[in-house]
């Protein structure tokens, strides 16, 4: 090889580069009158919402998914000329977090304050909430009978010594948790009730399915997962040997924390970004989504699927999403603190 | 000018001089500074912030000792396994031996997510756990199995490249066959053998797939906690300062292990000393264990990928925009061989051509991306051109250019992979003797000129290793790309993760597989190239 020819070489390759590189940056511009949709719920099975929006409304939308707290950082990276339209989170602490970066913008809608309680939507306006999720005990139907075992401290008894699967700490859903008992019931007594639970040695494993699974198989007998998960477990297969225990219906209620939706304070088509957060915030497709996650609708009639409507009604304690936004960091050094890994 | 050179450089070796500012001096630090330049932000959140990493205190005693332990597992298990594996068919021969040789090589298109999602979606089948699987153990083993091929790649082409009358020599001094390569051939080979194992701990180290789902509380797990559960990206970046320094203690090690020593020989390749013919029971068990290896780190995976991929079509699961995820999966990869091994071979034969510290120095700097995670990379990345494409659209009002579009995800590449394609690039320029380019300068060659006739030829397998292993990375590449993605960017690691963590392991299995192929590819052209080469 020359220099001449390293040197063209080098030229035609930088050519191609660049000539790949604009390729991809017309590809991936995409349409300007899309409704581009921040959205941390899966991708899987939950596109026919936003189909329908289209077919109805005339509005196109595009998702860019990910995990919630990675999507906040990038909004807050990509400041007043971000692409992003509408946020969609699978946890309240997000939701907080966007709203006191001054990234969601206000918007009063009577039908979406019809459609959305009071205690599951920002008192400004800036966010609300689409399905609730009830964060609950499970028991190895075949192993633990329903008596058994009532409430979450519960899970720190030592009959459970060696029996019990937690997810891993690092799981959004146990900090958010976490962080609720704490604005509730003050560190001192979560940390209590965290050490009790420690003590039992529990397995941890890398999500909730791991522990429906765990427990199903019996190398655990009490859990604490989301009860969605188990509602599609029990669609797979009938016989799946797990049960929910709805926690502290004593006392406060079982834990929810929300998946809501908000509009981005920096959306350059306002109207539309609204059109959007009305269609999903209305109770026929908050029934959408909680057909096809087996989750609750945040409007009190939507119907739960068979499989969740088999768990019973229960008296709900939902996430105090203002107190548990605060502690979220609290809870973290908490957790660690325990050894929650 | 040209002979005193070849002169000076005959009689006396030159003395490196602390600085000299000739071109490529000055554009070999340019360069190492515009990438090594953005992790400025990781120190700096220390002034930012001066408290902030004190809240995590109890994070870090954890984060240290898995860390250590990860890095004397993962260090002693790819050691052995690589370099065993890589003595067995560089001396020996056995049937298959050609074949097995070349299969060695597979393991690398496997990525550690990838292996991990096979060995936890099948625990019920393989007998272990899930709590045996999700353990530091587990950790170790599964980086091991995958990452093994960066020294066994590494130290077969050391050994390969050895004159065999060293071996002859020792055993003429009386050392059995085996003695002498432990003595002579292995410590012969013990830059290229260092630097590899140097490569596969960085990576393990800059891992995010893997440990988050194993629950291994390393560095790059107690980042995330804290970044992403307690929104504290001070915290998260002096975290990850402290692991920078690790991989600033490893890259120093790995020099000093190396010391001023070149191991320069003669340009012969190809097989230089006769490998002893293996019979019987010896040459059962080569061929055996090497097959069993591959079968449970490639074939098992890939069978059992297949069969959920079967399922997840056959059930209408398939992961949403997957054709375009494959499209933009490879055409990152594609573009990224061009610019990684081009800036590598830049700085690599910069410092080659200059000699002075100062080159020396920033290289160092430049290649510490490789040992952290691409969530900080990324973020590092992300805060410069943040801060400049915001000032560009003051100034221009042309939107963002540059952190909403690939070429943040370039810049991420390039920091995070550079050491990759650098470690091939510069181990096969060391072992062109100088006394090559002082003959070339002597015949009145600038050193463009050298470069481009005498050692891009020379080092032309080099640059192809470099290119391969740069490719299959960035197929592989999950946290930067989940952070800096364009809309509509989605690339198929992205569609394994959040099928991954939504537990659709069938959904999963498609795109994984698509991964792994793809991977596939590029080793199998590198195999066909370099057998043609030695043949």
């Amino acid at each position: 090889m020359s220099k001449r020819t390293l040197v063209l070489g080098s030229a035609l390759i930088a050519l191609l580069v660049a000539g790949a590189f604009v390729g991809i940056v017309i590809a991936t511009s995409g349409d300007d009158d899309d409704l581009v949709v921040y959205s941390a719920r899966s991708h899987y099975g939950e596109e026919k919402p936003f189909e329908t929006f289209d077919e109805r409304e005339g509005i196109s939308t595009r998702i860019f998914g990910g995990e919630a707290p990675e999507l906040y950082e990038r909004l807050r990276s990509e400041g007043d000329e971000t692409d992003a339209d509408v946020l969609v989170t699978v946890d309240a602490a997000n939701l907080w977090r966007a709203e006191q970066a001054g990234l969601l913008r206000s918007i009063r809608s009577a039908a979406l304050e019809r459609s959305v309680p009071a205690s599951l939507r920002d008192p400004k306006g800036r966010w609300y909430g689409l399905t609730v999720r009830a964060r609950t005990i499970m028991r190895a139907s075949r192993r633990v009978r329903p008596g058994e075992i009532a409430t979450y401290d519960d899970l720190g008894d030592p009959r459970w010594k060696g029996r019990l699967c937690l997810r891993s700490g690092t799981s959004d859903y146990n900090i958010s948790f976490v962080a609720d008992r704490i604005a509730k019931d003050g560190e001192p007594a979560t940390r209590r009730m965290l050490e009790r639970w420690m003590t039992n040695d529990p397995t941890i494993l890398g999500s909730d399915v791991d522990v429906l699974h765990a427990l199903n198989e019996g190398s655990c007998d009490v859990g604490l997962t989301n009860s969605y998960y188990l509602g599609r477990e029990l669609e797979e297969d009938p016989d799946f040997g797990v049960a929910p225990v709805w926690a502290d219906q004593q006392g406060r209620g079982t834990h929810v924390n929300l998946s809501g939706i908000g509009v981005v304070a920096a959306t350059d088509k306002p109207r539309q970004a609204r059109q959007l957060v009305e269609y999903l915030g209305s109770a026929e497709q908050q029934q959408v989504l909680a057909d096809n996650n087996h989750e609750l609708g945040a409007d009190p009639d939507v119907e739960p699927t068979a499989e969740v409507a088999r768990f019973g009604s229960f008296k709900r304690d939902p996430i105090d999403v203002a107190g548990a936004g605060r502690h979220l960091d609290d809870a973290v050094r908490l957790m660690n603190q325990v050894g929650w890994d | 000018m040209g002979l005193t050179t070849a002169v000076r450089g005959g009689l006396a070796p030159a003395r490196r001089p602390a600085v000299r500012l000739d071109g490529w001096t000055v554009s070999t630090v340019a360069v190492a500074m515009a990438v090594a330049g953005p992790l400025i932000v990781l120190p700096a959140s220390f002034l930012a912030a001066p408290g902030a990493l004190s809240d995590f205190a109890g994070l870090l005693p954890d984060a240290l000792v898995a860390t250590a332990l990860l890095v004397a597992g993962v260090g002693a298990g790819t050691l052995v396994l690589g370099t065993g594996l890589a003595a067995l068919v560089a001396f020996c021969d056995f049937p298959g031996r050609r074949w097995i040789e070349w299969a060695l090589v597979l393991p690398l298109a496997m990525p550690g997510y990838v292996f991990t999602l096979f060995a936890l979606g099948s625990a019920d089948a393989s007998g272990l756990s899930l709590s045996t699987i999700r353990s530091p153990l587990g950790a170790i083993a599964v980086f091991t199995l995958v990452l093994y091929p960066y020294v066994y790649l590494l130290a077969r082409a050391a050994f390969l490249a050895q004159a065999g009358d060293l071996v002859e020599a020792a055993r003429g001094l009386g050392l059995s066959r085996p003695r002498a390569i432990l003595r002579v051939a292995i410590p012969l080979a013990r830059p290229a053998i260092v630097g590899g194992v140097a490569l596969a701990l960085m990576e393990a180290l800059a891992d995010f797939g893997t440990v988050n789902l194993l629950g291994v509380q390393t560095f790059t797990n107690a980042i995330y906690k804290v970044w992403f559960g307690a929104f504290d990206r001070d915290a998260a970046l002096q975290l990850a300062t402290m692991l920078m320094t690790v991989t600033l203690a490893l890259l120093m090690l790995e020099r000093i292990s190396r010391g001023r020593a070149r191991y320069a020989q003669g340009g012969q390749s190809g097989r230089a000393q006769a490998p002893v013919r293996l019979r019987g029971l010896a040459a059962a068990a080569a061929l055996i264990g090497p097959l069993l290896l591959l079968g449970l780190v490639v074939l098992a995976p890939v069978a059992q990928l297949g069969a959920w991929s079967l399922a997840s079509v056959r059930d209408g699961l398939l992961a949403p925009e997957f054709a375009l995820a494959a499209r933009n999966s490879l055409m990152l990869a594609g573009m990224s061989i061009a610019i990684v091994v081009a800036v590598a071979l830049l700085l690599a034969y910069g410092r080659r051509a200059s000699g002075s510290r100062a080159s020396a120095a920033a290289l160092r700097v430049s290649t510490i991306g490789y040992g952290l995670p691409g969530s900080v990379v990324a973020v590092a990345v992300i805060v410069p051109l943040g801060w400049l494409d915001h000032r560009l659209d003051d100034a221009a009002g042309v939107g963002l250019l540059l952190t909403g579009t690939v070429i943040g995800l370039f810049a991420a590449y390039t920091v995070r992979f550079l050491a990759l394609a650098f470690q091939s690039v510069d181990t096969g320029l060391e072992r062109v003797p100088r006394s090559l380019d002082e003959a070339a300068r002597g015949l009145g060659s600038d050193r463009l000129d050298v470069l481009a006739r005498v050692h891009v030829p020379l080092i032309a397998p080099a640059l192809l290793t470099a290119g391969l292993l740069v490719f299959t990375e960035v197929m592989k590449e999950l946290p930067a790309t989940l952070l800096l993605r364009p809309l509509g960017g989605d690339t198929l690691a992205i569609a394994v993760w959040q099928a991954t963590t939504e537990s659709l392991y069938e959904t999963a299995a498609l795109p994984a597989l698509l991964i792994v192929l793809v991977g596939l590819i590029p080793v199998g052209v590198l195999i066909r190239l370099s057998r043609r080469a030695a043949s």
